[in-house]
């Protein structure tokens, strides 16, 4: 399988992965772990994972999958997509559909993808460009809320000792999961496309600004305390505002997020896709068929309350596994070997 | 008798035989230059009598006068004697005169077809700008574009499609600004039709579209002569026949059936306020029938109190559930706009009057319906009228039907799940090859705004061009 992306089709196939469905969870056990430092500690954060990037972009050359390592990812993202899955259905159960059976709504997940899937690649690539319009919305309705913004909130961020910078860095790496994505898609930008420099800044700078807002504004908006019993602050601001003509802004807005989550499962599987298919196999869209199965069979068991927490608590781990750890192994071990993807492409054809 | 009229009398018979003896058709020998005698062959119903008879006064004086060229003419050439040919010149019009002697044949072009006068086209409507339409004549419909199009590099070209019909179809487009991968395309496709009866432009359509069984249009439709001369400067193709009004214009995109000649007739922020209207029209038509059931099946509480208690009083005496009203009304408002097509212009409009006033205000009092779903129905009929394009017009009535049935089955969820299916939808289709959703789809962040914003004309200074332009060029 082959595509060849342009700058911006390449960021805006990112930029769901990135912010897709953790964009209305992360903020409450980032700030809980780092308390009134939260803010600053993401900061910190940031700027260190800006500095992985620009690692990655010097060094993308050198990602190349092997046979296990790409078996383990793809076990990695049959589990990361499952659970984004049953993480998705629960928020919906909980906020918009309550007497809908889980199938029903993993079926309307899972349809959407499956169809785009077998779609011809251009509409999964092109696809996250509907993201922007939403983001507009979301601004917007969130900032409905700055009456209430309690600024005090912020301060002081001394009182946050190096427990809460440890878990707050570590949590706030997460928001940044599936760094993995962009080594894997990078060999698709077109060669005469320029990433390093100010388009990869621009890019970084877009997702941590989209984090810093949902990070300032829940910060204002809630006590500290409030955010052990609150998993989706975002949404619960949402459902605090009141418009003229609508009464609960946050069942629009979960209504957006259902479709930002359906774009990001579309890219996700474009990834998945792009590894399974880097060497032709036959039965090409039974294949993607039974992944979903696989998807649907997973989210259906994952998709409880008990689970999710349980899961949600320990998933900052994939980020230093799977993001940075592997990634780094395979580049060094590549560039000790001196193997590029530019040979790897040209001994496979 | 001579052998000169044994063989005129053999041919004459076989020919006649060849044309079952039609009541329109005629053959009869003439006398011809120094005692020769040739056939005079047309269809009486199809020809110029007039016009011709004075052509073959001509023709005499000039093979009398001996001139070397004496067949040739604006109207006239003079071939070799072909038989197969023969029937094809005849039935597209022509007057034939076979010389036996020579074994030549004389084309006479001068056919009269029935085709009535440019007038508005009554689908298309314009408050500014031209008012010719297209006619049912091909020779008439190029005299529009070219009236517009003073240029040597609109090239024309034509394609016989048919066995029976033998239907002209011709296409157009400007040299060095057309796609050229969309015109072999084209080209390709029409070489690929090989069916015996072309009578409709829906043929044409099926056969030149890459999605046939998707409901949206991927061909604009116009029957406007401006709207098509603007297509083909935008580097489109126009394909059109002898047969029909109607004219194709591909490779659009989706945004393109929201643009009016009045766009650009009027003035830029008006233009743009109207084009923007449009597409909210679009989002208004599809999603608000679907919106309004799903937030009265299961998101009441989306609603401020005051609206909320209003709408559960109405809804409460109605037996049937909302998405049950909603169908009564859409169907019987379907039912008003189809009668009112049929029926004769004068009559339709009573039936639009009757249906509108006198049959909803009786389902309201009825209790079959209530007013908030009257509401909800007329702002969604009224923003699918606002489309330009009947055909995506149609499609955006047909699209609010799915919608509705998955808002009441799953409320906000089932519209966010059709929605993710009409984009992806969208995003696979293709019109000639050229992405349908662009320039939001692929993103084309220079050319975006172009979808809401009429430009002011001084200020682009480039040449307008629809897909893959070569290279633009100041105008």
């Amino acid at each position: 399988m082959k595509i060849s992306l342009s700058r911006i089709q390449f960021f805006m196939l990112l930029f769901p992965l990135f912010t897709g469905f953790v964009y209305i969870s992360i903020q409450s056990i980032i700030i809980d772990s780092g308390k009134r430092a939260a803010w600053l500690i993401f900061i910190v954060a940031s700027i260190l994972v800006y500095l992985l990037f620009i690692l990655y972009e010097k060094t993308y050359k050198y990602f190349i999958l092997g046979k296990v390592s790409s078996v383990i990812y793809q076990i990695y993202w049959l589990f990361h997509l499952s659970l984004l899955v049953s993480y998705t259905i629960f928020v919906v159960s909980t906020w918009m559909s309550p007497n809908t059976p889980k199938y029903a709504l993993l079926l309307m997940l899972l349809i959407p993808s499956l169809y785009a899937s077998l779609s011809r690649a251009e509409t999964a690539v092109n696809i996250g460009a509907i993201f922007g319009t939403f983001i507009i919305f979301f601004i917007i309705f969130i900032l409905n809320a700055a009456d209430d913004f309690e600024y005090r909130n912020l301060v002081p961020t001394s009182e946050s000792g190096l427990k809460e910078w440890i878990w707050g860095l570590i949590y706030s790496f997460s928001a940044y999961r599936n760094m993995e994505c962009y080594l894997i898609l990078r060999k698709y930008v077109m060669k005469n496309e320029k990433i390093a420099g100010k388009p990869l800044f621009y890019f970084v700078f877009l997702l941590f600004f989209m984090y810093m807002f949902s990070i300032i504004t829940v910060s204002l908006y809630f006590s500290l305390d409030e955010f052990r019993f609150i998993s989706e602050p975002l949404l619960y601001i949402l459902h605090t505002q009141e418009v003229t003509f609508i009464k609960r802004l946050d069942l629009i807005f979960v209504f957006f997020w259902v479709l930002i989550t359906i774009i990001t499962i579309i890219n996700f599987i474009l990834v998945v896709k792009l590894v399974h298919f880097k060497k032709k196999r036959k039965y090409t869209k039974m294949r993607i068929v039974l992944y979903h199965i696989l998807i649907f069979i997973f989210a259906y068991y994952f998709a409880n309350f008990a689970d999710l927490q349980w899961i949600r608590v320990r998933y900052w781990i994939t980020f230093p596994i799977f993001g940075v750890l592997l990634p780094i192994m395979i580049i060094t071990w590549n560039k000790v070997r001196g193997r590029t993807i530019f040979d790897s492409s040209n001994s496979s054809s | 008798m001579t052998e000169q009229q044994d063989q005129q009398q053999i041919i004459l018979t076989k020919l006649k035989n060849s044309f079952y003896n039609s009541a329109d058709f005629v053959a009869k020998p003439i006398s011809w230059w120094d005692n020769e005698i040739a056939i005079l062959c047309f269809y009486s119903s199809i020809v110029n009598k007039a016009d011709v008879e004075r052509i073959m006064y001509f023709f005499k004086e000039h093979i009398r006068d001996d001139n070397l060229y004496w067949g040739e003419s604006v109207y006239t050439t003079v071939i070799p004697l072909d038989e197969k040919q023969l029937a094809k010149f005849l039935c597209d019009g022509e007057t034939v005169v076979v010389r036996l002697k020579t074994k030549e044949m004389i084309r006479i072009s001068l056919p009269e077809m029935a085709y009535r006068q440019t007038d508005e086209p009554t689908s298309e409507h314009v408050l500014q700008g031209s008012r010719e339409g297209l006619v049912e004549n091909f020779d008439v419909n190029l005299s529009l574009i070219r009236k517009r199009i003073k240029s040597h590099k609109l090239v024309v070209k034509q394609k016989s499609i048919g066995d029976e019909t033998n239907t002209t179809v011709y296409y157009f487009y400007m040299a060095d600004l057309v796609d050229e991968e969309a015109l072999q395309l084209i080209e390709q496709r029409l070489d690929n039709i090989k069916i015996d009866i072309l009578y409709s432009v829906g043929q044409l359509t099926d056969y030149l579209e890459d999605h046939v069984w998707s409901p949206f249009p991927q061909l604009l439709k116009t029957e406007r002569s401006d709207r098509i001369a603007a297509g083909v400067l935008e580097g489109r193709i126009a394909v059109i026949s002898d047969l029909s009004s109607t004219a194709l214009i591909g490779p659009v995109s989706f945004f393109t059936f929201y643009q009016t000649p009045d766009d650009f007739n009027g003035r830029a922020i008006t233009g743009s306020f109207y084009r923007m209207l449009r597409i909210f029209s679009f989002i208004l038509a599809i999603f608000l029938p679907a919106f309004y059931i799903a937030v009265i099946s299961f998101h009441f509480e989306i609603l401020p109190l005051e609206l909320s208690n209003q709408i559960k009083t109405d809804i409460n005496n109605i037996p049937y559930r909302p998405i049950l009203e909603a169908f009564i009304l859409e169907l019987t408002l379907e039912l008003i706009r189809e009668a009112s097509i049929r029926l004769p212009t004068a009559v339709g409009q009573t039936i639009g009057i009757v249906g509108g006033l006198v049959i909803g205000d009786a389902i309201v009092n009825a209790g079959l319906v209530s007013n908030m779903m009257v509401i909800v129905v007329a702002f969604t009929a009224i923003g699918s009228f606002v489309i330009p394009s009947t055909e995506m017009n149609g499609t955006v009535r047909i699209m609010r039907f799915p919608f509705m049935i998955l808002a009441s089955f799953f409320g906000f969820l089932g519209i966010a799940f059709g929605a993710a299916i009409l984009l992806i939808h969208l995003l696979n289709l293709t019109s000639l090859k050229r992405p349908y959703f662009t320039p939001l789809i692929p993103f084309l962040p220079k050319e975006l705004y172009k979808i809401f914003i009429r430009e002011p004309f001084f200020k682009p200074g480039k040449q307008v061009k629809s897909f893959s332009p070569k290279e633009d060029r100041k105008l």
